[in-house]
């Protein structure tokens, strides 16, 4: 071997020792900067974490007071912790004014509603009834008005029957009334 | 220019041992801490030539100069010569300055030293010192080259072992701080939990209340709405059917004038935008003479 190939092989040689070496170096570079990276990750999140504990005192009181809010205000929701229980109250409401307004009952149905905000869900009834003009305000002022929070949403009035001059006009409505209840904790 | 000691050498008579008077030399260094040095060579070791005539090139193209023709610049005998030339700090024109000496004198200059322990690193000429010229034999180059590179090398070696090293203790470091992490946040985890609880209790119970106001805001509007709504029927109509819900309400009936109707019921708070719906007839109804049937449709205004 040449003087000349002998630097080749050795310059060779080099350049493979050192493209591994480079190798090696990015690779355990690479894994200690990943290393470094979920550390200084796994550090936020316990001082975010610490942080939120030490709020947890006055969020508990937070959480108490609202919920004593909540309670003072459900003695206006219709009763029931379940849908058909709270269905079933409302419609017993619903039918007891209409018997106490004095107005003939054709319907009252449960309908199927969806709708809630956290533990507060709605329960809506369809009830259709015949009275005159002021019997229908009544019992909608009094359904509006009563004790519990209660909703007209939908109304249709049509007169039942052809009025003769001077006779009290008889009035189907056909309402939709809406009501809220708490939901048991899931 | 470089702080290494500068040992002069002149031999007297021209002719004596110079390894020995180097040897001789660097002996009387043995009790300082001085092992490398700067050689002068005094009067007789080397051949000096000031050149004003050269052009004004680098120093490595100088040196090619010289080196291609040293029989033009310097006396050439027998014996094999080591050459070097620069360029003097001063001087207009440029001035070179060409020196050369006996290789074999140079060797057994530098042979002596190296037997007292000192090694040389440079070669000067007496009295150019501070020029930048070099006569250190082609061996001793190629040595102090190798030297050179030896000392990179180790230095780079000793640079990389370092890295790894302080690498190697800040992987440690952070595998003892992400267990420590891992085992901390194992300890919170209960009371993060918690945390999440009370805030989910807190939302819920917030949308709750929020909902509630909103439901409660909403009371009445029905039957206020109405009730506003036939208030603004005059005593000469009639209405046989109405509809409403959130958005709208919807009368029908019978009037005089359903248009004029139509604008008094825009005078109504409960009523938004109220306008006939076609078919408007102008037929007389059987049995209520003058009368025309209406359909009105309005928006649900807002109520104070």
């Amino acid at each position: 071997m040449t003087g000349r190939e002998r630097i080749a092989v050795r310059a060779g040689a080099a350049l493979v020792a050192v493209g591994v070496a480079a190798r090696v170096v990015l690779a355990l570079a690479h894994g200690v900067g990943a290393m470094g990276d979920r550390v200084r990750l796994a550090r936020e999140v316990v001082v975010r974490q610490e942080g939120l504990i030490a709020t947890l005192p006055e969020l508990e009181r937070r959480a108490d007071s609202l919920k004593t809010r909540v309670l003072a205000l459900a003695d206006r929701l219709v009763p029931g912790r379940t849908e058909p229980e709270a269905q079933a109250e409302l419609l017993a409401q619903v039918e007891a004014a209409i018997v106490h307004a004095g107005a003939t009952v054709e319907l009252t149905d449960a309908v199927s509603d969806s709708v809630g905000f956290g533990r507060l869900r709605r329960v809506t009834a369809r009830a259709v009834w015949q009275s005159d003009l002021r019997g229908v305000l009544s019992l909608m002022r009094r359904l509006e008005f009563g004790p519990t929070l209660l909703t007209v949403e939908q109304v249709r009035l049509s007169l039942s029957q052809a009025v003769a001059p001077g006779q009290a006009e008889q009035i189907r409505a056909d309402v939709m009334v809406e009501g809220w209840y708490l939901a048991g904790e899931e | 220019m470089s702080r290494r000691p500068v040992v002069l050498v002149r031999p007297n008579p021209p002719d004596e041992d110079l390894t020995e008077i180097c040897r001789a030399a660097g002996a009387e260094l043995a009790g300082t801490r001085v092992k490398r040095i700067t050689l002068a060579l005094g009067d007789g070791l080397a051949q000096v030539r000031r050149i004003s005539t050269l052009p004004p090139v680098s120093q490595a193209r100088l040196r090619a100069i010289i080196g291609g023709e040293p029989a033009r610049f310097v006396r050439v005998a027998q014996e094999p010569l080591t050459l070097d030339a620069g360029w003097l700090p001063t001087g207009k024109p440029p001035l070179a300055l060409v020196v050369a000496a006996p290789t074999l004198k140079l060797e057994a200059a530098v042979e002596g030293f190296r037997l007292a322990g000192v090694r040389v690193e440079r070669i000067v000429v007496e009295g150019y010192e501070s020029a930048n010229v070099d006569l250190l034999p082609a061996n001793e180059r190629r040595r102090r080259l190798r030297r050179e590179w030896k000392l990179a090398g180790w230095l780079g070696f000793s640079a990389a072992l370092l890295w790894l090293g302080l690498a190697a203790r800040w992987t440690a470091s952070l595998r003892i701080e992400e267990r420590e992490l891992r085992s901390r946040l194992a300890e919170i985890e209960p009371a993060s939990g918690a945390v999440a609880e009370a805030r989910h209790q807190v939302d819920q119970t917030a949308i709750t209340i929020r909902a509630l106001d909103s439901i409660g805001g909403r009371r009445g509007r029905m039957v206020i709405g109405l009730a506003d709504a036939a208030s603004g029927l005059p005593d000469q109509a009639f209405l046989t059917a109405l509809s409403a819900d959130r958005d709208s309400i919807r009368l029908a009936g019978l009037a005089v004038s359903p248009a004029r109707l139509v604008e008094r019921l825009g005078k109504r708070p409960s009523l938004e935008r109220p306008r006939l719906l076609p078919p408007v007839s102008g037929r007389a109804v059987v049995g209520v003479p003058g009368m025309a049937p209406f359909e009105i449709v309005a928006g649900r205004g807002r109520l104070p």
